[in-house]
């Protein structure tokens, strides 16, 4: 009899978790759809050499994602991460070359990340500017400076550290791959269990009540602005150590890619609603679907056509799934 | 071939001439939780008005919202001029001759007076099909004789007439739309008596001219004054149509409430303690030297017109508008108060008149919502101690009396009534000393309104001190201790409820 009860119990319990969790499971099902496809089209797919390669992209737009994923659950959007990567990653080199310890260097590139997550966020909180205009704004002047920096030229870097963690691995698993897992897995953490994540997700839900209910809606923006823009202070590092040089163009054209990986994920564009768990598959099909087009040697315009479609794509979703919550 | 043409043309006035102008069958209306319209029939005549009265929340905009094509009804039929209608757009509805003037206007601010009227069919010059600006003005100056409205130049800004002015634009506009069925809703709210006249007049003429007229009010005497038949609705259903000479407003009152008034208002007589809350000159760029004091279990009623700054005094108290000089104490003690935070410090607690765009997280659920407030508190080795979590939304949502599924339901899904519970349970769990009540039965049906005020009516033997702003006199009238009246961002009256009459608050919140 209670086994019966129990069965029941675990039954409803597997239901509600279904349902929860739909729209994980969807682009879950999508992404393995997905990989058997490629498996058969393309027979260096599964091979584990290529698992690593799209591992080692993930990374740096991964880190990202996730950072992106607590600005864009309070309702606001970053678009300013891959050129502040870029300008970050050129500051890291040039302080290099000039002789700065590596290790000082890292701390140095994520609080800079740090500062200019806190200028969007006094652009969004305090001049009122609509997140997507003004972190439009930051993303050119950031592309700026990563340009003038230099005038333009690439930077090699020729230091140890950064070496390690560029090509270096742990348990067999590469580092970039281990710096990538443990920031998503704090993220989620954070936003899941802390009153700080339970926060994130009330502003995302309905500001005006959070800010009636005595919380400081600017604030916890802020906080997300600088978890996001750290975010990409630590991308900077995974992304210079991967190729041993910093490059002004670094993830120019691939600015839309985190946001078209959070809308895949479940993300709403109101914010309130979505997990660290689906933006990490989100990126992992943006990955994987990049990859395969490599592997079938299509052409690179396509390429940017495929990635333009599948932004449309993902934020229709989120109109779907917006539409039936509605109803 | 000629009589034919004519018998078509008679056959067609006799068919528009079938005795009712509108008819509405059998309508009923469900919204999740809530039976918001059900099985209520309403006719009208041409040449009527027919008054259409009820407590906030007995179903009457949802019944023009059906008639306006704004929703469509589960169940029921609408027949226009004996046609019946089916499923219709509100453009079908405009277009079929049936106008809404709802109580917020709907006009564009920065067009003139003449576009306003005739805005979805500007006159255009036939060759060039460019605007025709000289018919354009012919054409409104004729809309605006006929509203009273001659002497106000056709291109005048919208944005520079008074409220009387642009809703009489708006009844102009259903006028060139050639309007069979005008449906007016609270249109006095804003209007002076003089106002008022004026636009009864304008009522009786537009009812000579055969169209059919559905007017909302609460206002009592004015439903007297300018209907010929009123219908009656109580918690989704109606009760009763009859003929104005035949009824008195005390019979109205009664069909209106179901209930006698202290079956309506439990609120008994308490003991009123020392005072908790003095504010003393609170003056901003809307208010004008506003003092009261609060005392321990006390209700303290605010009672205003829209926009004369009920509104902005509670929204100043509880941090939210700027103070530019002035005192606010509690318990003796002289606070500042900047933010809504400081105010939750101090002992506030504020209950918002818009339940579901500032009162609650719509997409979370009951337990989230109750423990907004606590958040922060409940973290215990870095993490949100969840059993505790669970246990507080269990005890309040049992103390208020929430009736969900369970307190992970989202509150999307609960009726007005177990929303506005829960907002209180948020507030109710933080202990606080001073509670502001916005509106808080904006929108409820009358069953839920009975336990709210149980609920206000505990909280006040405890110890809180209520301010309670209604727009709805008898709750006003029946709930608080004492009754301020604000005019203008001023309080221009105080009554205790031995003095309190719904003469005396009407005349001080128009300004005499």
């Amino acid at each position: 009899m209670e086994t019966v009860q129990n069965t029941n119990k675990f039954i409803q319990r597997m239901k509600f978790v279904i349902k929860d969790y739909a729209s994980e499971i969807s682009i879950l099902c999508g992404l393995i759809i997905l990989c058997a496809i490629l498996s058969i089209a393309s027979p260096y797919f599964l091979q584990v050499q290529n698992f690593l390669n799209i591992g080692v992209y993930i990374s740096v737009a991964g880190t990202m994602a996730a950072g992106l994923t607590v600005v864009m659950l309070m309702g606001c959007m970053d678009l300013s991460q891959y050129s502040v990567m870029a300008a970050i990653g050129m500051m890291v080199a040039i302080l290099l070359n000039n002789g700065v310890n590596a290790i000082l260097c890292i701390f140095i590139a994520i609080a800079t990340g740090a500062c200019v997550g806190c200028l969007n966020a006094f652009a969004v909180t305090k001049m009122n500017i609509v997140p997507m205009i003004a972190t439009i704004a930051t993303q050119l002047m950031a592309r700026a400076v990563a340009f003038l920096s230099t005038g333009g030229k690439y930077l090699n870097i020729k230091n140890a550290v950064f070496k390690t963690i560029g090509f270096g691995d742990f348990l067999g698993v590469p580092i970039l791959i281990w710096v990538l897992i443990i920031f998503n897995v704090s993220l989620a953490f954070i936003l899941k269990n802390t009153s700080f994540g339970r926060k994130v997700y009330a502003v995302g839900g309905n500001p005006t009540a959070c800010k009636l209910s005595g919380i400081n809606v600017n604030k916890m923006r802020l906080v997300g602005y600088i978890i996001s823009g750290a975010s990409a202070g630590i991308a900077s590092i995974l992304s210079i150590s991967q190729v041993s040089a910093a490059l002004p163009t670094a993830g120019s054209g691939q600015e839309m890619d985190c946001v078209a990986a959070v809308f895949l994920g479940g993300l709403s564009l109101g914010g309130g609603k979505g997990r660290i768990v689906g933006t990490f598959i989100g990126v992992t099909l943006i990955a994987v679907l990049m990859n395969g087009m490599t592997l079938l040697s299509l052409d690179a315009y396509y390429q940017i056509f495929l990635k333009g479609f599948v932004l449309l794509l993902a934020v229709y979703l989120d109109q779907v799934r917006q539409a039936r919550n509605r109803l | 071939m000629f009589y034919i043409a004519v018998f078509l043309f008679l056959h067609e006035r006799v068919e528009s001439l079938s005795e009712f102008a509108l008819k509405m069958e059998g309508i009923y209306k469900e919204f999740p939780g809530v039976v918001a319209v059900n099985m209520v029939d309403l006719e009208v005549r041409h040449g009527e008005v027919l008054a259409l009265i009820g407590e906030n929340g007995a179903g009457k905009s949802t019944m023009i919202k059906i008639l306006s094509g704004a929703y469509s009804c589960d169940k029921g039929t609408i027949y226009v001029d004996g046609k019946e209608m089916g499923r219709y757009t509100p453009k079908q509805a405009i277009d079929s001759g049936i106008s809404v003037i709802y109580q917020e206007l709907n006009y564009l601010n920065y067009m003139s007076v003449a576009e306003n009227i005739f805005i979805g069919n500007i006159p255009l010059k036939k060759k060039s099909r460019l605007v025709d600006y000289a018919e354009l003005k012919r054409r409104s100056i004729e809309v605006q004789k006929m509203v009273g409205l001659e002497h106000i130049d056709p291109m005048t800004t919208m944005g520079q007439l008074s409220v009387s002015e642009k809703q009489l634009v708006e009844i102009g506009r259903a006028y060139a739309r050639n309007v069979k069925i005008l449906v007016m809703d609270e249109p006095t709210s804003a209007l002076n008596d003089r106002e008022c006249e004026k636009l009864f007049q304008l009522i009786d003429m537009l009812k000579k001219q055969g169209k059919a007229i559905i007017y909302i009010s609460h206002k009592l005497d004015e439903v007297v004054r300018v209907s010929d038949r009123i219908q009656v609705m109580r918690d989704g259903r109606s009760v009763g149509v009859k003929n104005a000479n035949d009824i008195t407003k005390n019979e109205m009152v009664n069909m209106m409430v179901g209930r006698t008034i202290t079956e309506m208002y439990p609120i008994s007589k308490r003991e009123i303690g020392e005072p908790l809350l003095e504010v003393r000159g609170m003056t901003n760029h809307f208010l004008k030297d506003v003092s009261f004091t609060l005392h321990k279990g006390e209700i303290l009623g605010l009672f205003g017109l829209m926009g004369a700054g009920c509104d902005e005094i509670v929204r100043t108290l509880f941090g939210l508008m700027p103070l530019s000089s002035g005192e606010i104490f509690v318990d003796g003690k002289k606070v500042a108060i900047k933010s809504s935070k400081d105010a939750i410090k101090n002992g506030m607690a504020y209950v918002p008149s818009e339940r579901k765009t500032e009162g609650l997280i719509l997409m979370q659920s009951v337990k989230a919502n109750i423990v907004l407030l606590q958040i922060d508190k409940l973290m215990k080795n870095f993490t949100v101690d969840k059993n505790r979590e669970t246990e507080l939304a269990l005890e309040w949502s049992k103390k208020l009396n929430v009736k969900a599924p369970g307190i992970d339901t989202i509150t999307e899904s609960l009726s007005g009534g177990n929303q506005q519970k829960v907002v209180l349970a948020k507030w109710m769990l933080n202990k606080p000393k001073i509670l502001i009540l916005n509106e808080p039965t904006k929108g409820i049906d009358v069953g839920a309104k009975v336990e709210i005020y149980k609920l206000i009516e505990d909280f006040c033997k405890q110890g809180l001190g209520v301010i309670m702003v209604s727009s709805e006199m008898a709750e006003v009238m029946f709930t608080s201790d004492r009754v301020h009246v604000v005019y203008n961002g001023e309080i221009r009256a105080e009554f205790t409820k031995e003095e309190v009459t719904q003469e005396k608050i009407l005349q001080r919140a128009m300004g005499e």
